[in-house]
């Protein structure tokens, strides 16, 4: 890693005056997972780090919050993977929150792993974190999976680069319809987590919506539906520590047997949290069965255009799916 | 009788075999050779398991291994490498490196003109004081290269007209990593080096006779070698003529006289130390791979800047230029009788080990169902523009078992065949034959493959396949390479001397044992020194040959103390040595009197007794010779139980049976440890690690621990292990390998289970979902 | 290139306090290693890929190779020279050398620290899904992990009995 200090602002705007007169070369630090990554690879070489967790009690108080609020839940972004996996009563209408939350990357990544960290984290594309190549996203003309080793890319939302966002937490956030709080030039704003997410036809440069400056503040999960259950489903090649082939955030609500609402999330298929809105459509109104999930698991790919080592992903994505319903609606597996 | 007295050789009767199969065999060994273990010898230390004398040291830390050496004025070396697939260094001036912080020493390790292979050749080296200087001052070097036509798909450079790596014939290199045996000739054409053929019979012959014939490709990917430690040596100059190397090798000596070599040194002025080692798996022997030269970067750097240098390198350079094992591209054929009887085994394959040689199959498809007359095997390297293969743990067998295992179960499936019964038909070795049958019984073949195929039937979600496959070895102990010495002082402490290093097999513990049986006293009383050439000739670790050739050296040189012991003790006792008896204790015995160990001792002249041996070539291979030698062929066989997720094409090895043999087991702990380790990285071979490579660029994209995916702790699947001791009469304690042995059939048994499970074949590995959702989706082959 | 300027670190290092200085962008690693000589945490990838890093802060796993040396200051480290230096064998190393859960043992120092917090966080016995959970950014290449699995679950059973019969 090339030298760098450490800054240790105590307060909000101290530490966005720091990083808004030099962005790139002054990072946000917090867990530091990723962002030591790309130190080390070369990929950032970054003159000051602006640490976070520096922030004094009352100023860093909303990013460290972890706390119900009425009926819902309040995340801040400085929260590690591992509280929020054990946090006690979290309703049991978040389990996917929970559950990807405990899935991802490793125990002790996740006690310094944030939430912010993860929704902002950079993709995992091999050729991004190539020393010695140069793709879009990198400077360079074209992008290099799309012709290249491209199993691991996305077959949904992609061009003109085709990474898939590397957050495990962004899916089942997406799923339980969470809104977050941003600080920026122009004081707080808020909105659904869905609208933070840049695909690659909007912005080449990152994969967020933040301004230059900005800092994620929290995340709020409103008050779920009566009747509301949420699973997450993945699939590893590996099951200790890998990167998602695929993975799927659901939340539906079930009255009796009919399936009321449905938000169906799609991971590590598309360069953002894909919602996969003809399945919603599909359930709405329907009767759960496994007949139902047969049929609309299919339709999580609309739209797929796979690359030449991806099409798997498909059948995948469509298999965890028609899973994670099962399990949502308690449905059992015929065998 | 008198005849046999003059010669150098004596007969023994022994007996041999295992299990129920024991007979009494006569084995003619050196004159001078104690009388070998054998199915009849009582033993109390060697063969119980045993915690290894390490373990203490391993656990809390304290180990030192060759990342950990700290000296006083220790620099830190870094390398710089060529980003290109294929270039001509046009340029290079290190001089203006030497300017930057912390920087002491500079030297190329390419010279202008030369084609640099691959991406992540040396170029040059430097040291400074810390590690993060060197890094930094990488940058400062002056290089320039000429990027060149190049390629690195092993099909692609089988093409006339392909990019060539090598201008000149490349000769093979060969480690103790390497099977022995003769170096190929190596005709080459274009990028294609034509390697020898193992054949039988006619096999063109058989195939025309053959009622039912399989013919197929199997793939199989590149796998590195991922040791934890990196490759690293540290080199102290001691005086211009002499230095100290503290390297992470699995060959102390191999990496003594390739020092000696580079750096115009007598072997006995290079002092190699390796005192606990971080992993090899056959990529640590000599100081680097092909095409690296971190012996002469490491030691030249110390040279220059007149301090020790510290070489570690980085994970990614360890993923990118220390080694792997080749890919295989195999062309199966194999051929049936009506009566199911093998009329033909076919084999051509070509592999790539970048720029280097190695890409053989191994002797699976030749040597396991020898019951099939006509075999023939061709294997041939392709040069590609890609980091170095070295000797990877059973060079050639797991790729080679893989193709020809699954074309065994294809052809049975073809046949309307249980696959068990299609092996054992064709399988000569009786202890092979009895492990298959064995395994049959403990893994309940035939109630299993039923209920899995109820579940496929039925169309169940999850799904189940179980498969079996075979590993083929030879006991590769080597005569008269490891001198081994020990000592009983004055005091009773025992000493055991030898410089070979523990890979992490436990050969500290075994010899240790082996020397406490021989005199009598418990473990504890005896210390074990190893992992320094000063402390006596040795092997490599590599062809499962370190316990086979230094435990019975190990027992030679303890019988000679005991023989001077025994002599000292018939004079203190006043009676003939032929009265003389020992007992469990190592009292020395002789009509009613008794002397006691420690009694004993203090009665020695001088210092201490010692002796130093070493031992002869192997005198017995019962009950079956490997194919083409003299050495007894070790048999395993694994069973493999698979779950699959039909919907995400998720398959997980669920259980493991792995019968394997060592000859006699020394330390079942270790030997079982060895087991599991080798299964473990079967799983891994057979379900995750690839490296991936682009083909357009020529760069490796996951030269990494994350992407390059090991299997972890959650991946581990039940490993039953089952040890058949088999005694061979191949030397004095009955040793042979498991190392190698233990890691050949895994992969090739889950692919077996995986087209039970599937229904169709996944002829290329890794097995990851994409390719079980083709097969399931009715791709043939995937 | 700007050099950074060193830093003067003050934690609680194994139960005693250290200060050390170190360069201000070093990592808790290269400090352990290349400042205070304390080889046992071991450099296997140096991006958190491997574990053998594997440290406790807190009392939580941590991987020394991505944790800034600074972000230590004022909190108390554990290494796993800590666990072999009590008067009695700590149950977990015993376990170790009793299973033969270590082969060449370079993962086993990263391995200790990750198993120990585990079981010094569990109210009860662990499983071994539970000990294979803790231990999945572990990686090993020689055991295939069974013993280690074994000797983590048996010194959970020891530690527990040793706790009930001390209440």
């Amino acid at each position: 890693m090339r030298p760098f200090s450490l800054i240790r602002p105590t307060t909000l705007a101290a530490a966005r005056a720091r990083a808004l007169a030099e962005p790139q070369a002054r990072p946000f630090r917090a867990g530091g997972i990723d962002l030591l990554g790309l130190m080390k690879e070369g990929l950032r070489a970054p003159a000051e780090l602006i640490e976070l967790h520096a922030l004094s009690a009352t100023e860093g108080a909303e990013m460290r919050a972890l706390a119900a609020t009425e009926g819902g839940l309040r995340v801040g972004a400085l929260v590690s993977l591992a509280a929020l996996a054990r946090a006690k009563g979290l309703p049991p209408s978040f389990e996917a929150l929970r559950e990807a939350a405990s899935s991802a990357a490793t125990p002790a990544i996740r006690e310094a792993a944030t939430v912010g960290g993860n929704l902002l984290q950079r993709p995992r594309c091999w050729y991004l974190r190539h020393p010695d190549l140069e793709c879009l996203k990198s400077g360079g003309a074209s992008c290099l999976a799309e012709g290249g080793e491209n199993r691991l890319h996305a077959i949904l939302g992609g061009g003109p680069c085709y990474i898939v966002h590397p957050s495990t937490l962004a899916a089942p956030l997406v799923a339980l319809a969470a809104t977050v709080t941003i600080l920026g030039g122009g004081g707080r704003r808020t909105l659904p987590l869905e609208e933070l997410f840049a695909p690659p036809r909007e912005r080449i440069d990152a994969e967020h919506r933040l301004a230059a400056g900005e800092l994620l503040l929290a995340l709020e999960l409103p008050a779920p539906a009566p009747g509301l259950r949420s699973v997450y489903e993945v699939a590893k090649e590996k099951l200790s520590h890998d990167w998602p082939l695929a993975e799927v955030a659901l939340s539906v609500v079930v009255e009796g047997q009919t399936i009321r609402g449905a938000r169906v999330v799609l991971g590590h298929v598309a360069p953002i949290p894909w919602r996969a809105l003809a399945v919603e459509q599909a359930l709405v109104g329907q009767v759960a069965s496994a007949e139902l999930f047969a049929r609309v698991a299919p339709l999580a790919s609309v739209g797929a255009r796979p690359l030449a080592q991806n099409g798997y992903k498909v059948a995948l994505t469509q298999g965890l799916v028609r899973a994670a319903l099962h399990r949502a609606c308690d449905v059992p597996i015929p065998e | 009788m008198s005849q046999e007295e003059d010669s150098l050789t004596k007969n023994v009767r022994l007996r041999l075999g295992f299990a129920d199969q024991l007979r009494e065999v006569t084995v003619t060994t050196p004159k001078d050779e104690p009388r070998p273990w054998d199915a009849d010898s009582a033993l109390t230390v060697v063969g119980q398991p045993t915690p290894r004398v390490e373990g203490s040291l391993k656990a809390s830390g304290a180990a030192v291994y060759t990342h950990d050496v700290r000296l006083p004025g220790m620099l830190y070396a870094a390398i710089l490498r060529s980003p290109h697939a294929c270039a001509t260094l046009e340029h290079l001036d290190v001089a203006a490196a030497l300017a930057q912080p912390g920087v002491v020493a500079a030297v190329p390790l390419a010279k202008v003109g030369d084609r640099l292979r691959f991406a992540g050749h040396d170029v040059a080296a430097l040291a400074a004081r810390s590690r993060d200087e060197a890094r930094a001052a990488l940058s400062a070097i002056a290089v320039r290269y000429r990027p060149e036509p190049f390629v690195v798909d092993t099909l692609e450079a089988m093409q006339p007209g392909a990019p060539q790596v090598h201008a000149a014939a490349v000769s093979e290199r060969r480690t103790e990593g390497d099977e022995p045996g003769e170096a190929s000739g190596g005709a080459a054409r274009g990028n294609v080096r034509l390697g020898p053929s193992q054949s039988k019979g006619d096999h063109k012959k058989g195939l025309r006779q053959a009622k039912v014939t399989h013919s197929a490709t199997y793939t199989t990917q590149v796998h590195t070698h991922s040791a934890l430690e990196t490759h690293s040596l540290v080199v102290r100059w001691e005086d211009p003529r002499r230095m100290t190397v503290w390297c992470s090798t699995q060959g102390i000596f191999s990496v003594r006289d390739e020092m000696a070599e580079i750096f115009g040194l007598k072997p006995a002025d290079v002092r190699v130390i390796t005192e606990h080692l971080g992993g090899g798996f056959g990529a640590k022997f000599g100081a680097s791979a092909p095409g690296s030269r971190l012996g002469y970067a490491a030691g030249e750097l110390a040279r220059r800047a007149g301090a020790p240098v510290s070489l570690c390198l980085d994970r990614r350079e360890e993923q990118l230029c220390t080694g792997n094992r080749p890919d295989s591209i195999q062309q199966v054929t194999l051929g049936a009788g009506a009566d199911g009887a093998l009329t033909a085994i076919h084999v051509v394959a070509h592999g790539s080990g970048g720029i280097a040689t190695g890409a053989g199959v191994g002797r699976s498809a030749f040597g396991v169902y020898s019951r099939c007359p006509n075999i023939k095997v061709e294997s041939h390297d392709v040069f590609t523009n890609a980091g170095p293969s070295t000797a990877f743990r059973a060079p050639g067998h797991p790729q080679g078992a893989f193709a020809i295992e699954l074309a065994i179960d294809e052809l049975a499936q073809k046949m309307g065949r249980d696959p068990l019964a299609l092996r054992l038909a064709h399988v000569e070795h009786a202890v092979r034959r009895y492990q298959l049958e064995l395994g049959r019984e403990r893994f309940q073949w035939a109630a299993r493959r039923a209920e899995a195929e109820a579940r496929r039937a039925r169309g169940a979600r999850i799904r189940h396949g179980v498969g079996v496959a075979c590993s083929i070895w030879g006991d590769y102990g080597r005569a008269k390479a490891a001198v081994v010495t020990v000592s009983v002082g004055r005091d009773g402490a025992i000493f055991v001397r030898n410089g070979a290093q523990d890979l992490g097999t436990g050969i500290r513990t075994v010899l240790g044992q082996v020397v406490a049986e021989v005199l009598g006293r418990p473990l504890a009383e005896v210390t074990v020194l190893i992992g320094d050439s000063e402390l006596g000739p040795s092997v490599g670790s590599g062809g499962s040959q370190t316990t086979s050739s230094v435990a019975p050296a190990a027992r030679n040189a303890a019988e000679m103390v005991r023989a001077q012991l025994a002599e000292l003790a018939a004079r203190l006792l006043d009676r003939p040595i032929s009265e003389l008896s020992w007992g469990t204790d190592g009292s020395a015995r002789a009509g009613r009197r008794s002397l006691p160990f420690r009694e004993l001792c203090q009665k020695i002249e001088g210092e201490a007794v010692v002796a130093s041996a070493t031992r002869p070539k192997t005198y017995g291979a019962h009950p079956m010779r490997y194919p083409g030698g003299d050495n007894y062929q070790i048999a395993g066989v694994q069973f493999a139980a698979v779950e699959l997720d039909t919907w995400t094409g998720e398959l997980r090895a669920a259980e493991i049976l792995a019968i394997h043999e060592c000859g006699r087991t020394h330390n079942p702990l270790t030997a079982r440890s060895q087991v599991q380790g080798g299964v473990l990285l079967g799983v891994s071979y057979a379900l995750m690690e690839a490296r991936v490579i682009d083909r357009r660029f020529g760069q490796v994209l996951n030269p990494n621990l994350e992407s390059y995916k090991i299997a972890g702790a959650r991946d581990l699947p039940a490993i039953d292990v089952v040890f058949c001791e088999v005694h061979t009469g191949a030397n004095s304690t009955g040793a042979v390998g498991i190392g190698e042995p233990a890691t050949i059939p895994t992969a090739a048994s889950i692919a077996c289970a995986a087209l039970h499970a599937i229904g169709r074949p996944v002829r290329s590995l890794p097995i990851t979902p994409d390719r079980v959702l083709a097969a399931l989706a009715g791709q043939d082959g995937a | 290139m700007s050099q950074s300027s060193a830093i003067l670190l003050s934690l609680t290092l194994n139960g005693e306090p250290v200060q050390v200085a170190a360069p201000a962008h070093w990592t808790l690693l290269e400090v352990l290693r290349y400042k205070l000589d304390l080889i046992g945490s071991k450099q296997g990838c140096d991006k958190g890929d491997c574990g053998a890093c594997t440290v406790q802060i807190d009392g939580l796993p941590a991987l020394a190779c991505l944790t800034l040396a600074a972000l230590a200051d004022g909190r108390s480290v554990t290494t796993v020279e800590a666990l072999g230096c009590g008067p009695v064998v700590h149950p977990l190393l015993d376990a170790f050398d009793r299973h033969d859960a270590a082969q060449c043992g370079f993962c086993t120092p990263g391995i200790l620290m990750a198993a120990e917090s585990l079981l010094r966080r569990s109210a009860r016995p662990v499983t071994r899904h539970e000990a294979a959970s803790a231990l999945a950014g572990n990686l090993c290449r020689c055991t295939g992990y069974t013993k280690i699995l074994d000797a983590v679950v048996d010194a959970s059973e020891r530690l527990r009995a040793e706790h009930d019969d001390g209440r």
